[in-house]
């Protein structure tokens, strides 16, 4: 097994105007894909970041406030999951409930060093 | 992940409703806007966490928690003063009596407050509708138009128009007491009776927002009667209506979303438990002298839904319910509904008669209705040809598509 994360990329929920209603049936699509992984005994832990923040760059260490980029980019947050390959992790991520608002998943193999 | 990941039914949609009734209270009328935004930020902090990390022990507790936060930040940046907010020193603002106003019996208060502040007098019912279906609902402006067959610049503009008008009113957000409620409690209830009707009788396509409005009519009904100084027998008989009618709603409508008449409808599906509310609220709502329309009218929906088949419906009992209810009010529709009553009774004339005399008073594009029910009189007196003629000048009146179907179909069967 090895480890995978899925980092989540997409626009700030900020600007998509969600009501009420909408907000628990997108709760409700996240919670169906854990429940996915669950079923498949596949561990899954993550955390949520807040769409703004501050970023440092460059030798003179600019520092600057987020919002970062163009608000589709905005990374929401990120699982690492256990899985057997590449292909599983993707089968996994094809279960990411925001493709329909634009969304992305990035699949990234955590690197380990055997000694 | 041992998380809980089941959300209650409509958990945002009614925390939004409890959310902005405090912050109202907290900020004023004037502030809506504000309350409104700090109650959307809210969610959506809620949604980028919970996705991630499953619900949290008590999910509105930690809405209310981010809220009240963003409440007082509000306050700091913008050196807003509150009556609630007397003292701002260099700590920061005075959470104590903030903390007061999230308790759960003054969360109710507050929402209830809500209620009769949307039911301000100044405002038409249209816009008392629209306005408290978004405060005090949580409904969004698309949905609401759904739910009303309107477009969103309709709504929007009712919303706005009732904002603005409570805002000029010198609004005193509180429960009324005394004379007010007398005067206040009956526009409430006619709120919640509209906002049930619309949901049971629009002839809209969607059929999950219209049960939706049903149920959030009987949940506004029941907050009210919550309350100690609200238990009026006039709301627990609009709750009983409420629940005779609501227990049909599983046999109205089949597969193909096409309406079931009534005499067709499969019995078994009626919801049993709440025809046992239904009862309940009854026994309740009869602990008066005097009985209001709605008692009358969850007195003839009782009736409808004891016997065990159509053919023993007890017509002359509803006959008397409706004589009772007309005196009290004699619109149009009671009217047309008792001289249906009058043709299963096999009183054809005096129907007839009774027909003929709403005409003058119907608009027209309500005529329709008329020459539907003297169809059925003519078939009811095997006179086909004749009610298939009314019929037809019936399906060409009638606005709605979904009417139009259903009495072609009546057409067809009886071709």
């Amino acid at each position: 097994m090895k480890d995978f994360m899925l980092i989540f990329l997409g626009a700030s929920y900020e600007e998509l105007g969600f009501s009420p209603e909408q907000i628990q049936e997108r709760m409700g699509r996240w919670f169906a894909w854990s429940e996915e992984m669950n079923a498949k005994g596949i561990e899954h832990t993550g955390h949520a970041l807040n769409p703004t923040g501050r970023s440092i760059s460059g030798p003179d260490k600019v520092i600057s406030d987020g919002p970062f980029l163009e608000g589709k980019e905005i990374v929401g947050g990120y699982y690492i999951i256990k899985v057997k390959d590449y292909d599983a992790a993707v089968e996994i991520a094809k279960g990411f409930p925001e493709f329909d608002l634009g969304g992305t998943v990035e699949i990234r193999e955590v690197m380990v060093f055997d000694n | 992940m041992s998380k809980d990941l089941k959300i209650v039914d409509h958990l945002f949609r009614h925390q939004y409703g409890k959310m902005v009734a405090i912050l109202v209270r907290l900020f004023g009328f004037n502030a809506i806007e504000t309350a409104e935004d700090i109650v959307q930020e809210s969610f959506l902090k809620a949604l980028a966490n919970w996705k991630i990390n499953g619900l949290p022990d008590n999910p509105e507790a930690w809405l209310i928690r981010v809220a009240k936060n963003l409440a007082i930040d509000y306050f700091r940046k913008n050196k807003v003063h509150s009556k609630y907010l007397d003292q701002q020193s260099e700590t920061g603002v005075a959470t104590i009596p903030i903390d007061n106003l999230f308790l759960d019996k003054e969360i109710e208060d507050a929402q209830l407050r809500m209620i009769f502040a949307c039911c301000h007098p100044s405002l038409n019912p249209s816009d008392q509708i629209a306005l408290t279906l978004q405060v005090v609902s949580g409904f969004s402006i698309q949905e609401i138009a759904n739910a009303l067959l309107l477009n969103k610049d309709q709504i929007k503009k009712r919303i706005q128009r009732a904002k603005a008008k409570l805002k000029t009113a010198n609004l005193k957000l509180k429960i009324p007491e005394g004379k007010d409620l007398i005067a206040r409690l009956p526009i409430a209830e006619k709120i919640i009776y509209l906002i049930f009707n619309e949901g049971y009788y629009s002839s809209g396509n969607d059929q999950v927002i219209r049960e939706e409005l049903c149920f959030e009519a009987m949940r506004l009904a029941r907050m009210l009667v919550n309350h100690p100084l609200l238990k009026h027998p006039d709301i627990y008989a609009l709750l009983g209506l409420m629940c005779f009618h609501a227990c049909r709603l599983p046999s109205r409508v089949n597969a193909r979303s096409e309406i079931i008449l009534f005499e067709d409808q499969d019995r078994s599906l009626w919801n049993k438990e709440l025809i046992f509310l239904a009862n309940q609220y009854m026994y309740k709502a009869v602990e008066t002298t005097q009985f209001s329309t709605y008692h009358y009218q969850a007195a003839i929906a009782a009736e409808y839904v004891k016997p065990e088949k159509f053919e023993d419906t007890n017509w002359t009992k509803i006959l008397e319910w409706y004589e009772a209810l007309v005196l009290l009010d004699s619109s149009p529709v009671f009217l047309i509904s008792r001289a249906i009553v009058n043709i299963y009774l096999n009183q054809f004339g005096l129907a007839t008669k009774e027909l003929d005399a709403i005409e003058q008073r119907l608009p027209k594009n309500k005529q329709f209705m008329l020459n539907a029910v003297r169809a059925t009189l003519f078939e009811r007196k095997k006179e086909i040809e004749k009610a298939k003629k009314y019929l037809l000048t019936a399906i060409d009146q009638t606005p709605s598509v979904s009417e139009k179907k259903l009495l072609l179909k009546k057409f067809n069967k009886l071709s």
